[in-house]
């Protein structure tokens, strides 16, 4: 052990080195945020909580049951039970969604050709019970209601831009070409 | 042999193939919608197009000969361009409905526009159809046809129905029916599975699912003898729908309707959930414990009291093979009764023994494709495209190929229409007619041609003595100059072949008829293999391989069911005798005038009700087991739904209650059992051939008061009493009908569709009538599967398995409601 070493360990130099940043940070604004208190908004496209979009037009879901997003999804946690309808229509019987099986990659919402599912930029939903996490479709069209709402269409048309428009038939057939 | 090139690889195939073909031989890819194995090159959609070194053009690969030299590219960036604009085409009026439509994912146009298709199109232009909706099992959506024409031509080539076809032009062209009527056809949706879009589509599966959804097993119809692979597609345990997968199976993808349609009677209302126990003279829910306890004691008290003789069973031609032989190796091990038989018995069984009486044979599976190539082909009496609809299928193939088919029945059926030759004989006349060919045959001198001298050629000959072509002729009510040309044709023919059908549900043929066909035959010196007649139910030839009949001298199902007061306790497994077997009224008695009846079902039968227990048993896919198709190859169809209720395989439900009358059959899981049936050795006897003169010629006689002849059997859309479960099939055809001539209607002052009461001296039932030009004059049709229908009850049987068929009276009675 040299002397500067036998010095140094005295008089604690090296600790009251760190208790001098400690002191000087007293004085300075803090930059955690006091969550709960105080919330951080999610920024454009975050991947909170799964919403159904509703159709502005009829109020109900966009979803027409074609599966893609259940096929594409990478912990297969959306199910999806369809029928015939009335006028022989295809409805959506049960949309639902494994919330905690989710992994939040997004997927669904990119193959989905209607745009109509959604990760809303809510992100505060744990819970004591399992079957509160289990999204059925009347509970993602609530959330489309409660975290997206109007700001929603806009939200996802920026962020999002969904091909549904590309998909109507037949007679947007020609919009094809871009122009 | 010839030589060719594709893409570089040399290769050997067989003169007459297509480009196509062999390019498919040996794993070349060449695109195509409109081809279809089955069918005549078309060359419609033109996806399939190659490049042939030397030709300008280029070639559809589907529809141009292989040859001997040739040089062709499959995939170069001229045909990918070719196959963009084809399908671009296409797609000009294709609506993009592929979010709802039920093909996606397995959509043959999907996967092409994918792989080679532009994303913009240059053209546009839509066409409005309606989707067709009105008709049963079968959805056509006109927007989404390609025109490819591959149902049209599998309808009519391959099905020989012909239900459907192009209609309109241009742009308005569709698919459809006769003046765009509602679909009436078979319901066989042999189109469904052709159609390479989504142009057709099942109605039982219309949007319950995506083709990625689904996981598939392959199983085995539970239907007919032909045993045709199912492939299952379930969805979260739940079968949604049945296809048939090309190459699979000895159907090779070919389905008839009950196949296709028919899985969903295990999800019927009727499905028994708990054992049933009668109290106070009602069924009451019970639990299996104390069910079985009861059993066990009633039948030992039975036992004691009146001797193991007094119990018998009837196994069924349904259950695998497992639950038969359990069935036997209970009554055999822990009754100690001999008494167990099924319901082949009443047709089969006289197969059998005709076969025996002749050849000497004991068993004689049948060839699917015995028919092709054979010179003349002769089916008797029988309605093979719906009893056995795949087998039937191989004779319109047959007859597309040259083979000169000759069709000898009353009734106009599919293979009659597409007969090169159709002799309307009158009902019952089979035996008959075939009694003249034999001597026709020997005034042809044909019994010289042979040189070993076959016993009892001399009985024969005598035998069939009085039936000259005069008399035939005028006994089955043809002209003489017509019968004389058949018989010719028939007789001097290189190669020949006989089918036909006897089944417990048919009364106009029986043990005689076979006799005479096999005495035909081995007069023309053909074997037992030109003899085609095939078991009736999925696994009718599976019960009694496994022994499910009197093998050590027990009462037969005769003695069990026809002599009241024989029996003291019956133990029914899978089977409805009051419903499907002749002369209801005694099987009735026999059955009232039981001590103990237990039936053990998948459903409340007609017999159940009657019963003091009744076992609820898995249904077929809830269970694993065997069947023992009519060619005798024995095919396991696994599990793949759960059981439902508290319903249990028939082979456990046995084991529990020999367990519960302390026996141990040696038997904890399916696999011992397996192991067990495997070393059954069944005798297939020698062939040693011998004429057996035939005795009893029937020509069905009418009197004064029945002066209508009633004929019974299966018709396409059923099968036994089991059928009518499927919500499906019950769709096409729900209630119970009679056929009857237009003359006929005419003389009894019968309208179409209203109620008739037909009476034999056996009783009387009240059908709706249908007046149909498929029936001729003097004769009735009837099936019988429809319980409430009650048409068993006005046949009666006969012990020596002779034809039986029914005179009959008829009376309008447009007042009347049907009797229960
Ligand atoms: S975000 Fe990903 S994991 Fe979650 S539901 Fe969508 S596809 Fe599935
Ligand atoms: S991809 Fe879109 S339209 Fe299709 S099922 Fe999923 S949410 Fe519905
Ligand atoms: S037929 Fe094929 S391409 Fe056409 S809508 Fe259906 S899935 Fe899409
Ligand atoms: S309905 Fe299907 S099989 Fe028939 S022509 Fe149209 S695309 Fe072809
Ligand atoms: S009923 Fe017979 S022909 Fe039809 S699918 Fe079943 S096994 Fe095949
Ligand atoms: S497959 Fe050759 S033209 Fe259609």
């Amino acid at each position: 052990m040299t002397v500067q070493e036998l010095v140094k360990k005295v008089f604690f130099v090296e600790i009251l080195k760190g208790l001098a940043l400690t002191l000087s940070r007293l004085f300075t604004k803090p930059v955690t945020r006091r969550y709960p208190k105080e919330k951080r908004p999610a920024a454009l496209g975050f991947r909170g909580l799964h919403a159904l979009v509703r159709n502005p037009a009829t109020g109900e879901a966009k979803c027409v049951g074609c599966g893609l997003c259940a096929a594409i999804c990478p912990s297969r946690c959306i199910y999806i039970y369809t029928k015939e309808g009335p006028d022989h229509k295809k409805v959506v019987e049960r949309y639902e969604i494994e919330v905690l099986r989710c992994v939040y990659c997004a997927f669904c919402v990119e193959a989905c050709p209607f745009g109509a599912v959604v990760l809303t930029p809510h992100y505060e939903y744990s819970d004591y019970s399992r079957d509160n996490l289990y999204m059925t479709k009347e509970k993602l069209l609530q959330n489309w209601d409660k975290y997206m709402g109007e700001e929603g269409y806009n939200y996802f048309d920026k962020f999002w831009n969904p091909k549904a428009d590309h998909f109507r038939t037949p007679k947007e057939q020609p919009k094809w070409r871009k122009s | 042999m010839i030589e060719l090139t594709i893409d570089g690889k040399r290769i050997e195939a067989e003169k007459g193939m297509t480009i196509l073909e062999v390019a498919k031989a040996n794993n070349i890819y060449i695109p195509h919608l409109c081809w279809d194995r089955r069918l005549k090159p078309y060359g419609g959609c033109r996806l399939c197009l190659v490049e042939v070194e030397g030709q300008r053009k280029l070639m559809a690969a589907c529809s141009t000969p292989a040859d001997n030299g040739m040089v062709i590219h499959t995939d170069t960036p001229n045909l990918q361009k070719a196959r963009r604009t084809v399908l671009e085409l296409l797609l000009v009026h294709h609506p993009l409905d592929c979010p709802v439509c039920d093909k996606a994912g397995e959509c043959r146009l999907q996967d092409l526009a994918y792989k080679y298709g532009p994303s913009e199109s240059r053209f546009y232009a839509e066409r409005k159809h309606d989707p067709e909706a009105t008709s049963a099992l079968i959805e056509r959506n006109p927007n989404r046809c390609i025109l490819c024409g591959r149902c049209v031509r599998v309808c009519w080539e391959h099905q020989g129905v012909g239900a459907i076809n192009f209609i309109g032009r241009g742009f308005k062209t569709k698919i459809s029916p006769a003046f765009e009527e509602t679909l009436d056809c078979e319901f066989c949706g042999q189109c469904v599975d052709a159609c390479p879009v989504g142009a057709l589509g099942a109605k039982p599966y219309k949007y319950r699912a995506r083709a990625w959804f689904l996981e598939s097993h392959d199983s085995i119809c539970p239907y007919c003898s032909v045993g045709c692979t199912l492939t299952l597609d379930l969805r979260e345990g739940r079968i949604l729908r049945v296809r048939g997968v090309d190459g699979k199976g000895v159907n090779d993808g070919d389905l008839c309707g009950k196949g296709r349609f028919g899985f969903d009677f295990i999800y019927g209302d009727t499905r028994l959930k708990t054992p049933l126990v009668r109290k106070a003279g009602e069924l009451v829910e019970s639990t299996w414990e104390e069910t079985l306890y009861y059993v066990a004691n009633r039948l030992r008290d039975i036992k004691r009291q009146y001797g193991a003789d007094s119990i018998g069973a009837i196994g069924s031609a349904r259950a695998g093979i497992e639950d038969n032989y359990m069935l036997k190796k209970f009554m055999k091990e822990v009754i100690g009764s001999d008494n167990i038989d099924t319901s082949a018995r009443l047709g089969y069984a006289w197969v059998l023994r005709a076969l025996n009486d002749t050849y000497g044979i004991n068993q004689n599976p049948i060839k699917l494709d015995s028919p092709i190539g054979k010179e003349v082909v002769l089916v008797l009496e029988s309605d093979l495209t719906s009893t056995h609809p795949i087998f039937g299928l191989k004779f319109l193939e047959a007859k597309n190929e040259g083979t000169y088919l000759m069709v000898a029945d009353p009734r106009k059926t599919k293979l009659a229409r597409r007969s090169s030759k159709w002799i309307r004989i009158k009902p019952a006349s089979g035996t008959v007619f075939l009694l003249g060919l034999i001597n026709y045959a020997i005034r042809e001198g044909a019994h010289l041609r042979e040189e070993k001298e076959i016993e009892g050629i001399d009985g024969l000959i005598e035998s069939v003595k009085p039936y000259t072509p005069e008399k035939v002729s005028e006994l089955i009510g043809v002209d003489t100059e017509q019968f004389i040309e058949a018989a010719s044709r028939f007789v001097n023919a290189e190669t020949r072949l006989i089918a036909l059908t006897v089944g417990a549900a048919e009364n106009q043929k029986g043990y005689e008829t076979v006799l005479a066909a096999a005495n035909l035959l081995m007069l023309l010196g053909e074997g037992p293999d030109s003899l085609q007649v095939p078991s009736d139910y999925s696994n009718t030839l599976g019960a009694w391989l496994s022994g499910t009949r009197p093998t050590e001298g027990g009462k037969d199902l005769y003695e069990m069911l026809y002599n009241p007061g024989s029996l003291k306790a019956l133990y029914v497994m899978g089977e409805d005798p009051l419903v499907t077997m002749p002369d209801g009224n005694t099987v009735k008695k026999t059955l009232e005038e039981l001590e103990f009846l237990v039936v053990q079902d998948i459903r409340l039968s007609e017999t159940a009700k009657l019963a003091d227990v009744v076992l609820p048993a898995a249904a077929w896919s809830e269970k694993e087991g065997t069947f023992i198709n009519s060619q005798g190859i024995p095919q396991p169809f696994p599990k793949v739904v759960s059981p439902q209720g508290d319903s249990v395989p028939d082979w456990q439900i046995l084991r529990n209650l020999a367990r519960v009358m302390e026996h141990d059959l040696g038997i904890t899981e399916l696999g011992k059992l397996r192991e067990e049936l495997s070393r059954i050795q069944t005798d297939r006897g020698q062939q040693r051939w011998r004429f057996s003169p035939v005795e009893v010629p029937s020509v069905a006689q009418t009197t004064t008061d029945y002066p209508i002849i009633m004929v019974t059997g299966n018709i396409m859309q059923h099968s036994g009493a089991l059928s009518v479960m499927s919500k499906s099939l019950s769709h096409v055809l729900s209630d119970a009908f009679v056929q009857i001539s237009p003359e006929d209607a005419e003389r009894f002052g019968v309208k179409d569709g209203e109620f008739i009461k037909i009476s034999s001296p056996l009783g009387e039932v009240f059908i709706k009538a249908r007046v149909s030009d498929e029936i001729p004059e003097g004769m009735l049709f009837v099936p019988v599967h429809f319980a409430h229908a009650r048409v068993n009850y006005l046949v009666s049987h006969s012990r020596l398995g002779n034809a039986h068929p029914t005179p009959v009276k008829i009376e309008s009675t447009s007042t009347a409601t049907p009797r229960r």
